[in-house]
């Protein structure tokens, strides 16, 4: 047996309703690791250009990792993947919560679905047995009825059911797929697949939890961890603020984007804040194992009614459908968060669709006759609640921007494209470029589009940088808003650093750099669970791979240096505040590109070589390899 | 005792980019924070000598800090 995670994985066939488990070799699994890794792997093995992403042929990958569900803060999260329907590139977003974990205990490390089923079904996996159940009386349902009415039906309270909302039946390109009202994989349209699939949820109960190799040394390390959550400053603001002290943080800088990305200081900051939504705040919450505690739940009555069980909203929900449309009511901003958790819509892409939308209407470019007979200014709060209804329904103009805002641009025309912000047809988190250009370069080269998970913010590169980057060899300073080779190097090393959270399943507020864990205590937690002899070079080279693997994908796909790109608005100067006149050149953006290249081992092009390919262990791409 | 500062990106505005400041013996990082009416909530990382540091950590003699505001992730 090994230790920390169960040696199994379930393939699961809904086109002929069976299953199977592998058991994959010790090296398999130390080579990949986990998450993002496991997926690329699996979707490398059998997606082709032909592949269609709502058709039966495009897997879709729920994975942990070895050490996922271990009893340390922030070691809850787990991957799930696909060919993105969005952008018909690599598609996979990390979720947190209690999902991740229970899968562990219910004996298996990843579930790959393949196939459509015939008719709506869910799948129930307990304790080693499966089951596809018929959903018919799920299916239609808001995520809320749809996982009360799962549980209820068990008889299995504490069974933990991820979902997919209308949204995703409805197979809008930007549906999430949700656990409980509050963990999201939201990006890429993932909610889409499993719409396509004819899958309503999976639902996971388990009792044994896999032994690990030094459980002292476990139980040693987190008693550590969570000591020094309870005094690290970002964990602090974490703990009393949630996710939402950044409005007033990004803002003070001037990068919170505002107006569809066109400024970085928003009027009404204040009515989105910490100190506003203090006034809706029910209680605080967590996820598996975690002491950090940042999840909120909302309550109110009056004209936006929240539920406590429907989740609050973090950060780039407050920036999506606050500052971006410029709503400065965060009762009404919680309201929105709330319809997305129940409909299964990306609350970031629905922020950035109704942003465009708007900025359509202003330019004339759409009109009242696209909205019912509504008008759709900036800062109308009803009008986005409606407009995300249409959205997740596909009534009217909703079915269109249903598409994502590049396709619809297209479809609607009239110089709409102006308005459409995306990179590689996804849309973007809510991070200005212009105030951390580092994250630029990483939501430009992102193999899933604009992500902001995969990627450093800038922050950690000013004055002495974050000390606890030094194990990596980053020592020099560089500076936040200047896009130049020093901040390249910086980048390309941060970000092997922030991949392993995404290959290991843990969290950016709980792991390193963000968080309270160090590396030296990170490796010792995956050693004294694992009872591998390893290293943060092997951990590192696993966050290499993934970023490797999945722009294999992308190249298999495709996609090419010409998709590697930026928004216009970030090449223009940021029009006031204080990175007034700050923007990333078209110039500096295509040198720092042709540096990472070269860094990262990948052609002039952006295709990994057969050298790197070799050199990560990964010989059975090479073939595939620019030479 | 003579503690050298640096306030990053925001921190600076309306205070000052760098300075020696000289607090009372025994002062944690938290304490000069208040002193200098920063704010506990606008800082997002403390650095003492290239170390990560907590509110609660003593300073010393001839000390480096410096603060960050709170702008990572999301």
């Amino acid at each position: 047996m090994p230790f920390g995670y169960n040696g199994k994985i379930l393939h699961v066939d809904l086109g002929t309703g069976s299953w199977r488990v592998d058991t994959p070799p010790e090296d398999w699994y130390r080579r990949y690791m986990g998450g993002s890794n496991f997926a690329s792997y699996f979707l490398l093995n059998e997606v082709t250009p032909e592949t269609d992403p709502l058709g039966p042929d495009n897997p879709l990958i729920l994975a942990g990792s070895v050490v996922t569900g271990a009893p340390l803060s922030g070691y809850s999260r787990y991957t799930a993947a696909a060919r993105s329907p969005l952008t018909g590139a690599f598609g996979e977003s990390e979720a947190g919560g209690y999902w991740g974990p229970e899968l562990k205990f219910a004996g298996f490390d990843a579930v790959v679905i393949r196939g459509r089923s015939p008719r709506p079904v869910y799948l129930w996996i307990n304790d080693g047995d499966v089951e596809i159940r018929d959903a018919a009386a799920h299916w239609g349902k808001d995520n809320w009825q749809a996982q009360e009415g799962i549980k209820a039906e068990l008889g299995r309270k504490k069974a933990k059911v991820l979902s997919i909302g209308p949204a995703g039946e409805n197979l809008v390109l930007t549906a999430n797929i949700m656990n409980n009202l509050e963990h999201a994989n939201g990006r890429c349209g993932l909610g889409a697949v499993m719409g396509s699939k004819n899958l309503k949820a999976v639902a996971v109960e388990g009792s044994a939890k896999p032994e690990y190799a030094d459980p002292d040394k476990v139980r040693e390390i987190a008693r550590w961890h969570n000591a020094r959550i309870k005094a690290h400053p970002p964990n602090i603001i974490l703990r009393n603020q949630g996710t939402s002290y950044l409005v007033r943080a990004l803002n003070d800088a001037g990068m919170l984007p505002t107006k569809n990305f066109k400024h970085g200081v928003f009027s009404g900051f204040e009515g989105i804040t910490w100190d506003a939504y203090e006034k809706i705040f029910h209680s605080s919450h967590t996820c598996y194992a975690c002491t950090v505690r940042c999840k909120r739940r909302v309550e109110a009555g009056g004209p936006y009614p929240l539920n406590k069980n429907w989740g609050g909203p973090e950060f780039e929900a407050i920036g999506a459908m606050g500052s971006l449309t410029c709503v400065n009511n965060i009762a009404a901003v919680a309201r929105a968060n709330q319809l997305c958790n129940l409909l299964g819509l990306d609350v970031i892409a629905a922020g950035c669709a109704v942003a465009f939308a708007m900025e359509c209407f202003e330019n004339a470019v759409l009109t009242k006759a696209d909205f019912d007979g509504r008008d759709m200014h900036f800062g109308d709060a009803g009008g986005m609640l409606w407009l995300i209804e249409q959205i997740a329904l596909r009534r009217g103009i909703g079915d269109t921007l249903a598409l994502g805002v590049k396709t619809a641009a297209e479809i609607i025309g009239g110089g709409a494209e102006k308005y459409a912000f995306h990179i590689k047809g996804s849309e973007l988190p809510l991070h200005d470029g212009r105030g951390k250009t580092g994250m630029a370069l990483g939501y430009a080269v992102s193999s899933t589009g604009a992500d902001h998970i995969e990627t450093p913010h800038d922050v950690a590169f000013a004055g002495e940088g974050i000390a606890k980057l030094h194990p990596l060899g980053l020592l020099e300073p560089v500076e936040p808003t200047v896009t130049d080779a020093a901040k390249t190097r910086f980048f390309v090393t941060g970000q092997k650093a922030w991949g392993i959270n995404n290959v290991l399943g843990l969290c950016n507020f709980a792991s390193v750099p963000i968080g309270a864990m160090t590396f030296e205590k990170l490796v010792e937690a995956v050693r004294a669970i694992t009872g591998w002899d390893t290293s943060l070079y092997e951990i590192a080279l696993a966050s290499e791979r993934s970023m490797t693997l999945s722009r294999m994908f992308n190249v298999r796909m495709g996609f090419d240096a010409a998709d590697d790109r930026l928004i216009r608005r970030w090449h223009q100067p940021m029009p006031e505040g204080p990175l007034k006149g700050k923007c990333i050149t078209e110039q500096e953006l295509a040198e720092a590109l042709e540096l990472y290249y070269g860094m990262m081992g990948w052609d002039e092009k952006g295709r990994p070589t057969r050298a790197k390919l070799i050199e990560l262990g990964l010989d059975w791409l090479a073939g595939e390899a620019a030479r | 005792m003579k503690i050298s500062v640096r306030l990053q990106s925001i921190l600076s505005k309306g205070h000052f980019d760098s300075a020696d400041i000289f607090a009372p013996r025994g002062y944690t990082t938290g304490q000069l924070i208040d002193l200098l009416g920063i704010g506990r909530d606008r800082v997002g990382i403390i650095v003492v000598n290239r170390a990560d540091a907590t509110f609660e950590q003593a300073l010393a003699e001839g000390d480096n800090l410096t603060l960050y505001p709170p702008l990572g992730g999301g």
